[in-house]
């Protein structure tokens, strides 16, 4: 068996042959040396590159980020009050509501007026923010909370759905597109007179019914029995029929053909009796009629979904404690 | 090796020759990337700046500034506003979306700095800044109108207002149903359309309300049911405010964008002209 290190090479040798990535040493090869050589000028040159590189960029960045302290006033705005800004477009028109002429029209003294004003305003409204009353201004609160809604909801507001959505919509929903339906009817009524027995009231209104099925002018029966009509007999779309009739008569009116005359209908405070003119029941509206309808139903239902998970994520990261007396009831 | 070196740097096509004529070429492409890359930027921002500072209405007559507006602003109505509008800026009478190729403004006379401020703020947009001071009621509601108190109308009042709205363009031949349909108009407890649309139905660019005496229509094609229906069931279109989402710069070329589409248009068509 040979000694390994008897095979090692002598250190003469070691010393001659270079290994292929030792360093060798730097010669002043110029600025322009071959491009696989080490070459202390060039490394400098482009080190020094793209230092100045780098810095410019990052400077750039972060000199021009959004809300970067500034001394600088955007073009977009017209002044900064403690960083905040006052759009230029808010000026001109504060200016053109002020003066009622048009911007290029006014004055400098009525835009330096005008501008004074707005940085005024600014001033109180920062110091307001400052005071809270954000948070304790009911008009303050109620304005954050409408704006922030719009926030929530302006996706919703700008997409449009497309029509395969709305159809799907409008099959799940179809019940709900009707037309209005139409009642014309005339409500003649017999007031409890006083000294007359129900009966007799009643003897009198089952005449003036039959006078009236026996084709007797509306005018001459009401004066004949002393009725009154309360309604002048104007029509009324279905649900406006069901406020002004009530909903006995309504529900009387709803089952009667146009030229009908109801039996007498004793209430609290007559007997009433129904000449039905035109009874045009709601019917169902298709696709294109309810389109618009569907669109907006579609929209506030999505609108609907988006705050309700809205809120709940709101929830979820918040810290609600519930005084005693309502956290067992408290349910979001 | 040395001596080789300094000779072949000396022969004016050797390799250390063409070497360094090649970094000089890298490095002055480069440099010329940076300083085109740099004067571009510097223009941009300088147009950028001008567009913004500039006076809004004044923008249309400044060639540079229109047309740097126009670029973007074709872009970004594409991307934003087009969904409602129309790629073109026609409209949508289903969708109540006005056309912004003709002459006739819902809001303001359409001056830039107008069409800047609906951009920014939006109609109904629940921004405090927008425009809101009306919408249609819906008259066959039990509950017509949300600000205040009004009465639902009968369906024959409906038909009388409607009969006088289509009087306007000749198209209703009932003088009965036209006069009362004109009380209920007038009326300053029933209709109260007057309020909105004027004295004499022209509208009212301040708050948003239609002129009712042209044949231009926001909402269907102007037939019978179509007004009748609006008549009945009320609009309430919007448009959000861009404010927060939309950068300055992106918001006025928008403006400038749809003051031309107006400014272009030879004359106003009518929206039934349109459908047919």
């Amino acid at each position: 068996m040979s000694d390994p290190t008897s095979s090692a090479q002598p250190p003469t040798q070691t010393a001659q042959a270079e290994p292929p990535n030792a360093f060798r040493p730097v010669k002043a090869l110029g600025l322009f040396g071959k491009s696989s050589e080490i070459n202390v000028s060039r490394a400098m040159l482009l080190y020094t590159v793209g230092v100045l590189t780098g810095l410019g960029i990052a400077g750039y960045g972060l000199f021009t980020a959004q809300n970067t302290l500034t001394n600088t006033v955007p073009p977009e705005d017209v002044a900064l009050v403690n960083q905040r800004p006052i759009l230029r477009s808010d000026f001109i028109t504060q200016l053109e509501n002020e003066t009622g002429q048009n911007f290029d029209r006014a004055s400098k003294i009525d835009r330096l007026h005008v501008l004074d004003e707005m940085v005024t305003e600014e001033l109180l409204v920062q110091r307001g923010l400052e005071l809270d009353y954000g948070e304790t201004d009911q008009d303050t609160r109620n304005a954050l909370v409408a704006v922030v809604n719009q926030q929530i909801l302006a996706d919703v507001t700008t997409s449009q759905p497309s029509d395969r959505q709305l159809l799907e919509y409008y099959n799940q929903h179809r019940t709900h597109y009707a037309t209005l339906g139409k009642i014309r009817a005339c409500n003649l009524m017999l007031p409890a007179a006083t000294g007359s027995t129900a009966a007799a009231v009643m003897s009198t209104a089952r005449d003036a019914v039959r006078a009236l099925r026996s084709g007797g002018a509306l005018d001459q029966v009401l004066k004949r029995f002393g009725l009154v009509n309360i309604n002048k007999c104007d029509d009324d779309v279905y649900f406006a029929a069901k406020i002004h009739l009530g909903d006995e008569l309504y529900e009387l009116a709803k089952g009667m053909a146009a030229g009908a005359i109801s039996e007498p209908v004793p209430t609290a405070d007559g007997i009433h009796i129904l000449k039905l003119i035109e009874n045009t029941p709601p019917v169902g509206m298709s696709f294109d009629t309810a389109r618009e309808n569907v669109q907006s139903d579609f929209k506030m239902d999505r609108e609907t979904r988006i705050t309700d998970a809205t809120l709940k994520f709101l929830r979820h990261r918040a810290k609600i404690l519930i005084g005693s007396d309502y956290a067992a009831d408290y349910k979001p | 090796m040395l001596g080789t070196r300094t000779a072949s740097r000396l022969r004016p096509f050797g390799p250390d020759y063409r070497r360094r004529w090649r970094f000089i070429a890298a490095l002055a492409l480069a440099a010329l990337a940076i300083g085109t890359t740099a004067i571009y930027a510097y223009s941009t921002n300088a147009l950028r700046t001008r567009l913004l500072m500039a006076i809004p209405d004044t923008i249309p007559a400044n060639v540079t500034l229109n047309a740097y507006a126009m670029s973007r602003g074709t872009v970004a109505f594409a991307q934003h506003c087009a969904s409602c509008h129309g790629q073109h800026g026609q409209g949508d009478v289903v969708r109540g979306a006005p056309n912004l190729r003709d002459h006739d403004w819902l809001y303001g006379s359409g001056r830039v700095i107008e069409i800047e401020r609906v951009v920014l703020y939006g109609i109904r947009s629940a921004n405090s800044k927008g425009w809101k001071l009306a919408s249609m009621p819906a008259f066959a509601t039990s509950n017509p109108y949300k600000l205040y108190q009004l009465s639902p109308l009968t369906p024959q009042e409906i038909n009388d207002v409607t009969d006088y709205i289509l009087s306007f363009q000749g198209r209703s031949a009932d003088a009965a149903a036209i006069e009362r349909g004109t009380k209920v108009y007038r009326s300053p407890v029933r209709g109260l359309c007057w309020d909105c649309h004027g004295e004499r139905a022209q509208g009212n660019s301040a708050i948003g309300a239609p002129n009712l005496t042209d044949d231009i229509w926001l909402y269907g094609d102007g037939s019978r049911a179509s007004i009748y229906n609006s008549i009945a069931y009320g609009h309430a279109g919007s448009c959000p405010a861009w404010i927060s989402r939309l950068s300055p710069l992106t918001i006025r070329a928008v403006a400038v964008y749809v003051h031309n589409l107006s400014a272009t248009a030879s004359a106003t068509p009518s929206s039934r002209d349109m459908h047919e």
